[in-house]
């Protein structure tokens, strides 16, 4: 999961060299220019010209027959006690999406530039967004999420049911088929699942190292994944872990298929089979990664017949891509390009609020930050949505504690910091600082996840500077400053302590009990700042017994009133799941999630 | 002769020897681990030790290079850390790439170059020779990335005339012809400061041999232009041009990192930017290997090549 950030690093480092800014103004001009013209040749004709997907009129072209197989499989979420609650929401968010695709038409090639080659075929060495968007096209999860929704949903599992003491999990599986024929049995589930936790597994680490595995699914006991019989699944955990479900939906867990694994041994990667909508067809390294439709898919086959990945690393030349028609879809967009694509009236920009949070961690040893007011007053002397606005061209929204907008977890009843000055300054003369004071902040040079890092920072800096406080900004490569970050605040700054520094997350699950705990609990394993608040402690300790969602929910609301309140970071954002689109690409939905892409919906207006 | 050549080629194991030494060495100074890499910033200590273990990076440098050398010389390269390809065929796809490149880019820069180089130099002093040198100036110092992403907006987006990235069609059947428009615009972008170095080059060895006695010499018993030019002043000329195009040789096959990611381009310079950005040192070693033999490999060729033309060379 956390290696979002890794592989954006690896994709971003390589785009990240000093020509960046010269070819981006260039692009800029360019799409200036061109959108001047665009606009200019079609003006008259523009009114009639873009049909909205309601009014397509039926053609001749073989429409889609109504969707009975797919759509309503999908939702078929068991009575359980974690998804019952949310099971009528997610049938309807589905009827919508039929109606949307009463419409379509089949056929076609969908061309989506992604910011990297992919490094893998094997789901369980994903290894970043880009991986895990294409790669879940490829391997349904046994869990996952539907549409813009993060409500969990069956994917190869149909149903599920979890025993009252948490540790019990028992999922029934569809009846359908790997790519390859094999017929997807609860022992073909297991193996997934064997092969990456299971040191006796003939097939444990035989393909390489899965450094995820233990992290992701840190209480399943290896030799208690149990065939109860040919459609159903048992995992035993050692200790209740609710977001043990949420964590089935990533990428890393969607399933492959073992005769093809024992066949191929670690040339898998270069073949992969799994069981989603889309097969694998063909992998031109740095040119083209290529699935084609699965037509036995349990949930109906995709309306598209190829989508082809292409990479594009500088992310000017994915625009320029996208505006000549060479791609359809770009993800990944940079802000500065935004105003692009809206001015483009051949695109469509599409963004939904994403699984993403920005933050200022602050040193909470630090003689100064040590104080609750200091902390709430720095929150207050920075203008984060001035930032979104202008940095981020309003991608984003403001950030007032650990959970994700756009997830059940999420509230925003909390203590909020508007951009206020005055408050900062009298809180920090409250607090004995009335000069205020200075300290070091650390900055990557770029890294996944981590907009604008440095561009953020001296805006940052420039409106500490108005309450008196000097950030001294210090700057590391991303793997440097992982490490020094991750090695305490109280040395990070070259063995100096620093007094805040920048984090981005991006987690492939909703449920933020995970990470939060990680990065917030007193005995959080990443949790430089040394924040420790027993309260918060005791509150995500016991959503992680609760299997209850709806409970659990309840507790990580109160959760984020205490840390917006004890305010151990300065927060600042939730950057928005953006993908920019040919027009011709009808029925895009975003999910929270950057791994997710879902394809089989979409289809091409000719 | 061929002594001479022996000696060259085995020269070419030291080099080859402290190439990679180099390569690891940096690679292991430079910030950042491979764990780190692949596992990520939310990996605990113990997770990043079983990666660091199964990379074999637990291990002291002196055997992790030494195991390294001793399974390269039995042809076994390794694995890619994150792609678990086999280093060989992964490096070895790629440089066929880039060798296409870099043999398109250097028929542009010879052609071009010696054509720019020969024409302003009998033309000295025209309005001709100051445009054409000017051009050539700004040749030589417009970065590759810039004049890379000129091109694309010109020819491929603005006038749309060219493709814009990567080796061939994606969603279509690939042809001799489409493989050929692909290389046009990275080609030029790679060539463009081989010409100007070779036309600079080429010009001035030019402009010494038009003032010599054996050229007024020739005129003077009457040859035709053409004669004077093709017989007495090319010729004699080009000598010197010959270490220069070996020399470009290799920039031209390893250098083209930076155009092969502004044009998405499929090759080697591509894949070892990525694998530096990842720590994938396998890769990274390969790719460096590859390069160096191919620089070694065309100096060795150049050098043969002027001994053949220069006997001095040989007698020294």
């Amino acid at each position: 999961m956390a290696k979002d950030n890794t592989t954006e690093f690896a994709t971003d480092g390589s785009l990240r060299l000093t020509r960046r800014d010269a070819l981006r103004r260039l692009a800029v001009a360019a799409a200036g220019l061109s959108g001047l013209t665009a606009l200019a040749a079609c003006g008259p004709a523009a009114p009639s010209a873009p049909p909205t997907l309601a009014a397509v009129p039926p053609t001749a072209a073989p429409t889609v027959p109504p969707q009975s197989a797919a759509p309503t499989a999908a939702p078929t979420v068991a009575p359980t006690v974690a998804a019952a609650p949310t099971t009528q929401a997610a049938a309807n968010a589905q009827s919508g999406g039929q109606a949307a695709v009463a419409n379509a038409r089949r056929g076609g090639t969908l061309v989506v530039a992604n910011e990297a080659d992919m490094n893998e075929g094997d789901p369980q060495k994903y290894s970043g967004t880009h991986a895990g968007r294409t790669l879940r096209n490829l391997f349904d999860p046994l869990v996952t999420v539907y549409d813009d929704s993060s409500t969990l949903r069956g994917g190869l599992a149909e149903s599920w049911d979890v025993s009252p003491d948490g540790l019990t999990y028992t999922f029934k599986l569809r009846d359908t088929a790997f790519h390859d024929g094999t017929p997807f049995t609860a022992d073909a589930a297991a193996f997934t699942f064997l092969r990456t936790l299971d040191e006796k597994n003939e097939w444990y680490q035989k393909t390489g190292p899965f450094p995820f595995a233990k992290y992701i699914w840190p209480y399943v006991v290896p030799d208690q994944i149990k065939a109860v019989d040919a459609r159903t699944l048992r995992f035993q955990l050692s200790q209740p872990d609710s977001t043990f479900l949420d964590n089935l939906t990533w990428a890393g867990s969607g399933i492959i298929s073992p005769p093809a694994l024992q066949k191929a041994g670690r040339d898998f990667t270069l073949r992969p089979v799994g069981a989603g909508p889309f097969k694998f067809s063909d992998w031109q390294k740095g040119t083209s990664f290529t699935i084609e439709r699965y037509d036995n898919y349990w949930g109906g086959a995709p309306l598209l017949d190829k989508v082809v990945f292409k990479p594009v690393e500088e992310s000017a030349a994915r625009l320029v891509q996208l505006q000549s028609g060479n791609v359809d879809l770009v993800v990944a967009l940079p802000p500065e390009f935004i105003a692009d694509v809206k001015a483009d009236p051949n695109l469509n920009l599409i963004e939904t609020p994403g699984i993403h949070i920005w933050w200022i961690t602050f040193n909470l040893n630090d003689e100064h930050l040590k104080d609750k007011r200091v902390r709430q007053a720095l929150n207050y002397a920075v203008d984060k949505q001035a930032i979104i606005t202008d940095i981020l061209a309003g991608t984003a929204s403001v950030s007032h504690s650990f959970a994700f907008p756009n997830t059940e977890a999420f509230t925003d009843q909390v203590t909020q910091y508007p951009y206020d000055p005055q408050r900062a300054k009298s809180l920090l003369a409250e607090a004995g600082y009335p000069n205020g004071f200075s300290t070091v902040f650390l900055v990557p040079e770029s890294g996944s996840g981590m907009i604008a890092p440095k561009e953020i920072a001296t805006v940052v800096q420039a409106q500490l500077a108005q309450v008196g406080v000097e950030a001294k900004i210090q700057t590391l490569e991303w793997t440097s400053y992982i490490a020094a970050y991750n090695g305490g605040m109280d040395k990070a700054a070259n063995g100096a302590p620093a007094g805040m520094a920048q984090m981005s997350y991006m987690i492939p699950q909703p449920d933020p009990g995970m990470y939060a705990y990680d990065v917030l609990g007193g005995k959080g394993s990443l949790n430089p700042g040394g924040f420790a608040n027993s309260e918060f402690d005791a509150l995500m300790l016991k959503a992680k017994g609760t299997p209850d969602a709806a409970q659990r929910m309840d507790l990580y609301k109160q959760a984020q009133k205490i840390v917006a309140d004890d305010a151990p970071w300065l927060f600042m954002f939730h950057a928005h799941n953006v993908v920019a689109a040919n027009k011709k690409v009808q029925n895009i939905v975003l999910n929270p999630d950057f791994n997710i892409l879902h394809l089989e919906r979409v289809w091409l207006q000719p | 002769m061929a002594t001479y050549l022996a000696r060259r080629l085995l020269l070419l194991v030291p080099v080859m020897l402290g190439v990679t030494i180099v390569v690891f060495s940096m690679m292991h100074l430079a910030p950042g681990d491979p764990a780190v890499v692949m596992a990520g910033p939310r990996a605990t200590p113990e997770i990043l030790d079983e990666v660091r273990r199964y990379l074999g990076l637990d291990r002291p440098l002196v055997v992790q290079y030494t195991t390294w050398v001793a399974h390269a010389l039995q042809g076994d390269f390794g694995r890619s850390i994150r792609q678990g390809e086999q280093v060989s065929s992964l490096v070895l796809a790629r440089f066929r790439d880039s060798l296409l490149l870099g043999i398109t880019a250097f028929l542009i820069a010879s052609i071009v170059g010696i054509s720019v180089g020969v024409v302003t130099a009998l033309k000295r002093g025209s309005l001709l020779d100051r445009v054409v040198m000017l051009i050539s100036m700004m040749g030589v110092s417009t970065p590759a990335f810039f004049l890379g992403m000129v091109l694309i907006v010109v020819f491929a987006f603005r006038i749309p005339i060219l493709p814009m990235s990567g080796l061939q069609n994606i969603d279509g059947p690939s042809s001799p012809l489409d493989i050929a428009r692909h290389l046009v615009l990275p080609g030029i972008t790679l060539a463009a400061p081989s010409v100007t170095v070779i036309a600079r080059v080429v010009r001035a060895s030019v402009l010494e041999i038009v003032g010599k006695d054996y050229i007024r010499t020739a005129r003077a018993k009457g040859l035709r232009e053409q004669g004077v030019v093709g017989r007495h002043i090319l010729r004699n000329a080009l000598i010197p041009a010959v270490t220069l195009l070996g020399l470009q040789i290799g920039f031209l096959l390893g250098g083209a990192a930076i155009v092969e990611v502004v044009f998405s381009y499929p090759g080697i310079g591509n894949l070892m930017v990525k694998s530096i950005v990842e720590r994938d040192l396998p890769v990274t070693q390969g790719c460096v290997l590859v390069i160096a033999t191919v620089y070694v490999l065309v100096n060795i060729g150049a050098d043969a090549v002027q001994a053949y033309l220069d006997p001095r060379v040989r007698l020294s």
